[in-house]
């Protein structure tokens, strides 16, 4: 199936004073997908997310939303939206918030839809500032969808929220990807990025510092990690070239992050016949997520 | 793509409405907004025009003139309140919490997020002036026509206005609360400089938008005025551009920053 463009930054650059955000920002999105916007904190996600939406705009370069200008009131009703910062009205309710962002589109899901969907209806009466933060997102995330938008930008969607919710929330994310409604994410939790993105934009000092698939963030970095319990000391371990990290827990799981799994597992086997529980994993996005940004750091 | 997403004009109609609905709705739910927009100036009308003026002696046509006079300046009074606040404390809360972010993001109609408060604040200053309208009734001597009380709501739905602007003009500018201590200054500080509560010098009055407002009123219910009616319309349409373009204008700026 042909994937169309719905948004896309194009050399966008932006600052604050002396402060650079966006570097010549090239991003695109899909229909369809969920793309993940990854990045340490003042990478410039939440003033690309911004410029996408229309609610700043770029020093230069080119947006594009749904066709046209974000500053088009058409196009952004085809656009659902939960900020991290931005608040609804605090002194409404779920079914009086719906009731209003409803109204901005124009094919939206019914109010008890929605609240079907996310499963709110525990807290659909309530104030909205009577509410947990976690209860504020799944709030927030509600008003997101309820426009049957094309595309969603989720900021932090699940910050806050408890693991039952979390993967209730990620389980209707997979149904609006199942819909070919295009998601952009970003979040701190790098295993929902790697549960649910179809591709990975990692983000540094405003500029793009690698993108691709999950597996190929992953495969960036020639590191896996493995665990085991052995009776070889520590230090002895740990002075061996191939391994970068040595950790020990308290139940004595040795966690080693090494160049070469093959090499340091015939070593430890040949060293320790007692060796159990010997597992060996390969880099996740966290250790990529890792790697990249200390190396666009230094 | 954009034919897909484009709303008729029903559904444009209907947004305008919602969002007046529940800025109606927020407006009231708030015990401050009963207590300092309602029952305060209901209240003190009443005091002022039934139970101190009953205790003074003067002949019937003076009464009735100082009556009207007084309700015609009243009515100025009670506008200001929900206007001055509304927008005021109100545009500074949604700015600072994120809540104006929030409906740009969306795609709310144009306007709307200024439409509906006003509208919202003609209506609640059209309840005040309600129950004022019926004190005024059953319990002075003011004998006003029924054209003059429906020229009064017609006037206070205009009136409203240069107040919002105002308000508008201290809820783009300052945090809350800043704008609410500047709104409730403003709001008390105008309408006692202006010569609504108590006469003042005409020389100090005439530089408050209320004193132009409170001659309108009088022109209504047929007292002598200062300035002619065209004078006050044409210096309140000026505050409001002036203050309304303003207002928006800086907070346009403020969010393309």
């Amino acid at each position: 199936m042909t994937s169309h463009i719905l948004a896309a930054l194009e050399g966008v650059h932006k600052r604050y004073g002396d402060q650079i955000a966006l570097d010549g920002l090239d991003l695109e999105v899909r229909e369809g997908e969920l793309l993940a916007l990854l990045g340490p904190n003042g990478a410039g996600k939440t003033t690309a997310i911004a410029i996408l939406l229309g609610l700043r705009r770029p020093d230069a370069g080119s947006v594009r939303l749904l066709g046209g200008s974000p500053r088009d009131i058409a196009n952004r009703r085809g656009v659902g939206v939960m900020l991290q910062q931005e608040q609804p009205m605090v002194d409404m309710t779920l079914r009086e918030l719906l009731d209003v962002v409803t109204s901005y589109y124009p094919n939206p899901l019914t109010p008890a839809e929605v609240i079907e969907i996310t499963r709110t209806d525990d807290i659909a009466g309530r104030q909205y500032m009577r509410l947990s933060g976690g209860q504020q997102r799944r709030v927030q995330y509600a008003l997101a969808i309820c426009g049957r938008p094309q595309l969603v930008f989720l900021d932090e969607p699940t910050a806050g929220l408890d693991v039952e919710s979390r993967e209730m929330q990620w389980d209707t994310i997979r149904a609006l990807l199942a819909r070919r409604t295009a998601i952009v994410l970003t979040t701190h939790y790098l295993e929902e990025a790697e549960e649910l993105a179809d591709r990975v934009i990692m983000l540094a000092e405003g500029r793009v510092i690698a993108h691709g698939t999950v597996d190929e963030m992953c495969a960036l970095v020639p590191r896996k990690t493995l665990s085991c319990h052995t009776s070889i000391g520590l230090e002895r371990i740990a002075s061996w070239p191939e391994v970068g990290e040595a950790t020990i827990d308290r139940k004595g799981l040795l966690t080693l992050v090494v160049s070469d799994a093959e090499a340091v597992a015939r070593q430890l086997l040949a060293a320790d016949s007692g060796l159990r529980d010997l597992e060996v994993r390969p880099a996740g996005l966290q250790d990529a997520f890792k790697a990249l940004t200390n190396g666009s750091r230094r | 793509m954009n034919a897909t997403l484009s709303m008729s004009r029903r559904r444009l109609w209907r947004a305008y409405l919602i969002d007046t609905k529940y800025e109606f709705v927020r407006t009231i739910r708030s015990p401050i907004v009963y207590v300092s927009l309602l029952v305060m100036p209901v209240g003190m009308y009443t005091f002022l025009s039934v139970v101190l003026a009953g205790t003074i002696d003067r002949p019937v046509d003076i009464r009735t003139a100082q009556q009207a006079g007084t309700f015609a300046n009243w009515i100025v009074f009670a506008l200001m309140g929900p206007a001055m606040m509304s927008f005021g404390i109100g545009v500074a809360a949604e700015r600072q919490t994120g809540v104006m972010t929030f409906k740009r993001a969306l795609p709310m109609p144009p306007f709307a997020f200024l439409l509906s408060k006003l509208l919202s604040v003609a209506i609640f200053a059209c309840v005040v002036i309600a129950l004022m309208t019926a004190v005024n009734v059953l319990f002075t001597h003011a004998n006003l026509t029924v054209a003059q009380h429906v020229r009064l709501f017609a006037a206070a739905s205009l009136l409203v206005l240069p107040f919002c602007a105002l308000g508008l003009a201290i809820g783009a500018s300052l945090p809350v609360a800043a704008a609410f201590a500047f709104a409730n200054v403003g709001w008390t500080g105008l309408a006692m400089l202006g010569g609504l509560l108590f006469p003042v010098p005409r020389w100090l009055a005439m530089w408050t938008p209320t004193y132009y407002a409170g001659q309108l009123n009088r022109a209504i219910v047929g007292l002598p005025t200062d300035v002619p009616a065209w004078t006050s319309v044409v210096v309140l349409t000026a505050l409001t551009v002036i203050f309304g373009s303003l207002a928006i204008n800086r907070i346009n700026t403020a969010n393309d920053d």
